[in-house]
């Protein structure tokens, strides 16, 4: 929900961005969407790169707060994970332009924002923690979390490219079982596919 | 090949530059070397300036030739970088492919796909950064070429499954592509950190990370512990 003239100066420059690219879009159209003088705008948030960079953080926290709440309770780790996911991907499927803008456009908008979406990429792992250590005298998974969280996020790539977003959903049975390969057996892992996600009887 | 005398006030001429004026060599030849000379110099000027910054400029400075023979070639510098990102990219999925079929073994393909791909990365960091950090900032056209040599990664992927693993057994093909992404993104990392030279230190995470799924952890981390205990490739 947007409460604030800052939070619709992000939404508004998600909308532009997602929707002329990053390159093309200006803050005079961003400002243009909010019916604020663009000073106003500086003033609020800073410029086009500080726009994107805002609106980046505001929508990635948004996603993670909701997989965090789903992923909260006493079922066990596999079965929470899946449910983060599924929320997480419930968050994306209702902001197709933040993914659009947020995966898309990243190279384009440079260092800063690539460091973003790594330190995004890295909490998404925090959610992998509890496989990783029971992992952690295995041989051979040290870069499992890594693998996982950039598929996942080649995956909405794809789907942003697509402009297909909204249905990524979809995917969340087959993102379960790529996210949950490195640390479970695949007994188990069906298991989660097929449980439904939530508290075990 | 003819040279011509320098005199002191002369610009020293560097070797792989051709010698000015008439020196009688084949047309065809003077064309050759002077479009290889600027595919190269586009990969090391887009590696000292980034592809934003670069100019034209900058490509025939390193190439050594003049801007009128830059445009003889090329239309931009847009098309000369896709040119050359299609080059190397072409390099290093003939490699690759070579790799994948000289054994009919998925564990053999993995490991040895994934060795060609890291050492030749290795050892040419230039083409490196242009073919994996570069290429995304160079717009739409060069992101079309990059995603379609990613989708080639994944076909390989599944043609070895397929090959070696009965359809009931096999992972659904969304496996692959998170595959190719995800290690996208871990040698992206370390390109960007300047780690390239270390990438084939990665490949027994990287070929465990990729048998995981088709051949179970038992298989994947057997052949882990065969390739850790060898020495690391140079």
């Amino acid at each position: 929900m947007i409460r604030t003239e800052r939070d619709r100066v992000l939404a508004a420059a998600v909308r532009v961005i997602a929707h002329r690219g990053y390159a093309a879009a200006t803050l005079e159209e961003i400002a243009a969407e909010t019916f604020l003088p663009v000073s106003e705008v500086l003033a609020l948030v800073g410029d086009k790169e500080e726009c994107f960079l805002a609106a980046f953080t505001a929508s990635t926290q948004r996603a993670y707060l909701n997989a965090l709440e789903r992923y909260e309770g006493d079922d066990p780790w596999p079965v929470r994970l899946r449910d983060a996911l599924a929320a997480f991907l419930e968050t994306l499927a209702a902001e197709p332009d933040f993914v659009r803008a947020c995966t898309l456009e990243v190279p384009i908008v440079g260092e800063r924002a690539y460091a973003r979406l790594s330190a995004a990429m890295e909490a998404f792992t925090a959610f992998l923690e509890p496989g990783c250590d029971a992992r952690a005298d295995a041989d051979g998974g040290a870069l499992g979390a890594e693998i996982v969280a950039g598929g996942v996020f080649h995956v909405l790539l794809r789907y942003a490219r697509e402009d297909r977003v909204e249905d990524v959903q979809e995917a969340l049975p087959e993102l379960t079982r790529v996210v949950l390969a490195p640390f479970c057996e695949p007994a188990e892992i069906e298991a989660v596919v097929s449980f439904g996600g939530h508290a075990a009887a | 090949m003819s040279t011509v005398p320098q005199s002191s006030t002369q610009r020293q001429r560097q070797p792989h530059q051709l010698p000015p004026g008439r020196h009688g060599l084949p047309r065809e030849f003077v064309l050759g070397n002077q479009r290889e000379r600027i595919l190269a110099a586009v990969a090391e000027a887009v590696a000292d300036v980034g592809y934003a910054a670069m100019t034209v400029e900058d490509i025939i400075r390193v190439a050594g030739v003049s801007r009128r023979t830059f445009y003889e070639h090329f239309k931009s510098k847009e098309e000369a970088f896709l040119v050359s990102y299609e080059d190397v990219s072409a390099q290093l999925m003939d490699a690759v492919v070579s790799a994948f079929n000289r054994t009919d073994s998925l564990i053999t393909r993995v490991e040895d796909c994934m060795r060609a791909f890291l050492t030749l990365l290795a050892a040419e960091p230039a083409y490196a950064n242009m073919c994996i950090v570069e290429v995304l900032v160079a717009g739409p056209n060069a992101i079309e070429r990059r995603n379609a040599v990613m989708r080639r990664f994944t076909e390989l992927i599944e043609q070895g499954v397929a090959e070696e693993l009965p359809k009931p057994a096999r992972p659904p093909a969304l496996t692959s592509e998170t595959l190719v992404g995800g290690i996208h993104e871990v040698i992206y990392s370390r390109v960007l950190r300047g780690e390239t030279a270390q990438l084939p230190t990665l490949l027994p995470d990287l070929t465990f990370s990729v048998l995981l799924p088709y051949m179970g952890r038992d298989v994947a981390t057997a052949h882990y512990r065969k390739l850790r205990r060898r020495k690391t490739p140079s």
